[in-house]
């Protein structure tokens, strides 16, 4: 009797860290969106990325699954408060967004020793601006607009990435809820992957 | 949890994921496409009418311009079947070999427009413009495209000019959809004016297709739309009549105006120092020899302005800015004061509300 | 207890690095490539498009002198690009209107032969400098 009531609590107190968790972490990540709209920027539509600064500590420290909702919902959230829930804006948000995160997960899970935070932020910031970029090109079908612009976001996103991955890796080790990984167990990702 | 559960937790909320992704891709590119894109400007070439059309778009949409431009160029080529005289098949021919009959010949909605107008200018010059000098312009050979020209027989020309009653003969009946051509009617030929109705129609197929800044330019008659890249006009250079590579002004062209220009000195030949244009006068069968080089119009349809344009460079310089002043539309032309077309010297007559839009530069200034 | 040592990964490492410069470097490298081309190109970019009716038929750099004998619906015409300007000889037609109206050099410029249906207009160049004009009434 004893034993069986720890394991359903054990599973619905995890149930319920992960919830919370999840919440937390996507106010978090809203609050940096927003802050980060307002930076002033020498090329107006290549953002800074600072929300990203959470979603790279949740794959790193957490798990896949939790730092996809929070970024999904972070993006979805985020683009209502700027109004732009049915506009094109939107769509280059979230394709931007989904890619980077395709592209962080896998190199956080298997390129991640080898590879730093610095690395994983780099690769996802060039993820995120080139397909920006690219979507851009398409709508106007002129892709010699990506002939003139690329080295510019080229630049822009190593710029932006080195400084998210810097604050990312001193985010986590700060954070000793992070940092210790107990919430490893949260993310439901099989322990032999993680970064040891 | 069991399947239905999982189900109604997990699978809608991902399609209807789907569904707002979908929607807004669908729904947003056309949005972006328009806000992202600056105005560039598209220009087409096309053969048509026995020269080139170009049509110069304005537009976001690339698309949209190649569309319209295809349909401008389809719709010249439509009207080139229909009034080109060295075709069999044209309606024009058509006309032409039914002349004398006694009942009224069915004609086209284009081909009435055309013929009234062209009767009119026919009238309101005083018999200056004709419509149906065909016979002249063949025998002098600048329709067909033959070479070694030559001046014609003088017997032959005048028993042409003798023998036509020329537009007298021809007559519209009221309803407009028929015209009755007299056997002496001569044969039609309506080059001095088709282009510029080309023009015309050229301009209206553009505007419905959505085009907004547009500028179409058949062998030198032009007519646009909205403005052009300096957003106030459109800039339309006036051809210096001697010099090739300069132009004596330029005209700031708006919405419903359109130029057209008569000259000497594209379709001609030169025998023994003398210069035989293109542009014959009725009265005498030969080439109109009141020392004008070239005359330009701007009136408020680009088929007025090339007949009138025509008729004005047969009239010479005092009656025909006179007959331009009276018809209401702006015009210049450029002569010889001593009839010396060939000297290199010439000086300009213009309306005075020609002189408003553009001070002429006889020396001229080079085409940049 | 399930939790092992969990150790978080460095903030960079070699292979960091190395993709930050190679990126780097490499983007710069191709960006200062084009650069240099298109500015040796700049004046001399202009190129001309020849076209037979609809169809292009061929493209020449203005900056190279050559001879182009192209096909016309009347039969062939010969295209001279010569210091930086395009001229029509031996045109078959009767009115040789092209070949009257002389070189072309500048961007926007149309040298047509109407009944060869031969058509040549230069475009490409330095887009910063100002049309100009949109069009000669003639």
């Amino acid at each position: 009797m004893k034993s069986e009531t720890t394991v359903c609590a054990g599973a619905v107190r995890r149930r319920i860290e992960r919830l919370s968790l999840i919440a937390m972490a996507t106010v978090f990540e809203l609050v940096l969106f927003v802050l980060d709209a307002a930076f002033p920027k020498p090329v107006p539509w290549i953002k800074v990325g600072l929300a990203n600064i959470v979603t790279l500590a949740l794959l790193v420290c957490v798990g896949w699954r939790v730092a996809l909702a929070v970024h999904l919902l972070r993006i979805t959230i985020g683009a209502v408060f700027r109004g732009g829930l049915f506009t094109p804006f939107f769509l280059l948000s979230f394709s931007g967004g989904l890619i980077s995160f395709l592209v962080m997960a896998p190199a956080v899970y298997w390129a991640m020793p080898a590879l730093g935070f610095v690395g994983v932020s780099l690769l996802g910031a060039l993820a995120h601006n080139f397909t920006q970029l690219i979507l851009v090109s398409a709508a106007v079908s002129s892709f010699g607009v990506i002939e003139l612009l690329w080295p510019v976001v080229v630049f822009f996103s190593l710029l932006y990435g080195c400084f998210v991955g810097f604050t990312s890796y001193h985010f986590c080790r700060r954070i000793p809820l992070l940092a210790s990984g107990r919430l490893i167990s949260t993310g439901s990702v099989p322990l032999d992957r993680r970064a040891v | 949890m069991n399947v239905t559960d999982r189900l109604a937790t997990r699978l809608i909320p991902l399609l209807l994921l789907i569904l707002l992704v979908v929607g807004i891709k669908v729904f947003g590119t056309r949005v972006l496409h328009r806000e992202t894109v600056p105005e560039a400007s598209y220009v087409f070439d096309g053969f048509a009418m026995g020269t080139v059309l170009t049509v110069k778009v304005l537009t976001h949409d690339e698309k949209l311009a190649e569309k319209a431009a295809d349909k401008a160029l389809a719709e010249v080529r439509r009207l080139h079947k229909m009034f080109d005289p060295n075709d069999p098949e044209s309606e024009l021919s058509f006309l032409n070999k039914a002349a004398g009959s006694p009942e009224p010949l069915p004609v086209s909605a284009d081909m009435s427009r055309v013929l009234r107008a062209a009767l009119r200018i026919r009238k309101l010059s005083g018999g200056v413009f004709e419509p149906a000098m065909g016979k002249l312009i063949a025998l002098w050979g600048f329709n067909a495209e033959r070479k070694n020209l030559q001046v014609p027989d003088s017997s032959r020309i005048s028993a042409i000019v003798e023998s036509t009653h020329w537009g007298r003969e021809i007559v519209i009946t009221a309803g407009g959809d028929s015209v009755k051509i007299g056997e002496h009617a001569g044969s039609l030929d309506m080059g001095g004016i088709a282009k510029g109705y080309a023009v015309d129609r050229a301009i209206a197929v553009l505007a419905s297709c959505g085009v907004r800044k547009a500028l179409v330019n058949l062998g030198g008659e032009i007519g646009v739309l909205g403005v052009g890249s300096n957003g106030r006009s459109w800039r339309v250079g006036v051809q210096h009549p001697r010099v090739n590579s300069r132009h004596i002004g330029v005209i700031d062209l708006t919405e419903g105006f359109y130029v057209a220009t008569s000259g000497d000195y594209e379709r001609y030949f030169i025998l023994g120092n003398r210069r035989y244009h293109h542009i014959l006068n009725p009265a005498t069968g030969y080439p109109a020899a009141r020392g004008v080089l070239s005359v330009t119009v701007i009136a408020s349809s680009c088929m007025e302005a090339d007949g009138m344009a025509t008729a004005a460079f047969v009239m010479g310089a005092d009656r025909g800015i006179e007959y331009l002043e009276q018809s209401g539309a702006k015009g210049l032309i450029l002569y010889a004061e001593d009839g010396e077309t060939e000297s290199g010297n010439f000086t300009y007559a213009a309306t005075g509300s020609f002189l408003e839009l553009m001070k002429p530069d006889l020396a001229g200034q080079l085409i940049p | 207890m399930r939790q092992q040592e969990f150790r978080l990964p460095p903030l960079y490492t070699f292979l960091d690095l190395l993709l930050l410069i190679l990126i780097g470097a490499s983007s710069v490298g191709f960006y200062w490539l084009r650069q240099s081309r298109d500015v040796a190109a700049g004046a001399s970019s202009l190129e001309a498009v020849i076209k037979v009716g609809d169809k292009v038929v061929s493209r020449l750099e203005l900056s190279h002198d050559t001879t182009l004998v192209v096909q016309g619906a009347l039969g062939a015409v010969t295209v001279v690009v010569s210091g930086g300007a395009l001229s029509f000889k031996n045109s078959p037609c009767p009115l040789k209107i092209c070949e009257k109206t002389g070189p072309i050099s500048r961007r926007g410029s149309v040298l047509v032969c109407a009944p060869g249906r031969v058509l040549a207009r230069i475009q490409g160049g330095d887009l910063s400098r100002s049309e100009g004009l949109d069009a000669i009434s003639r």
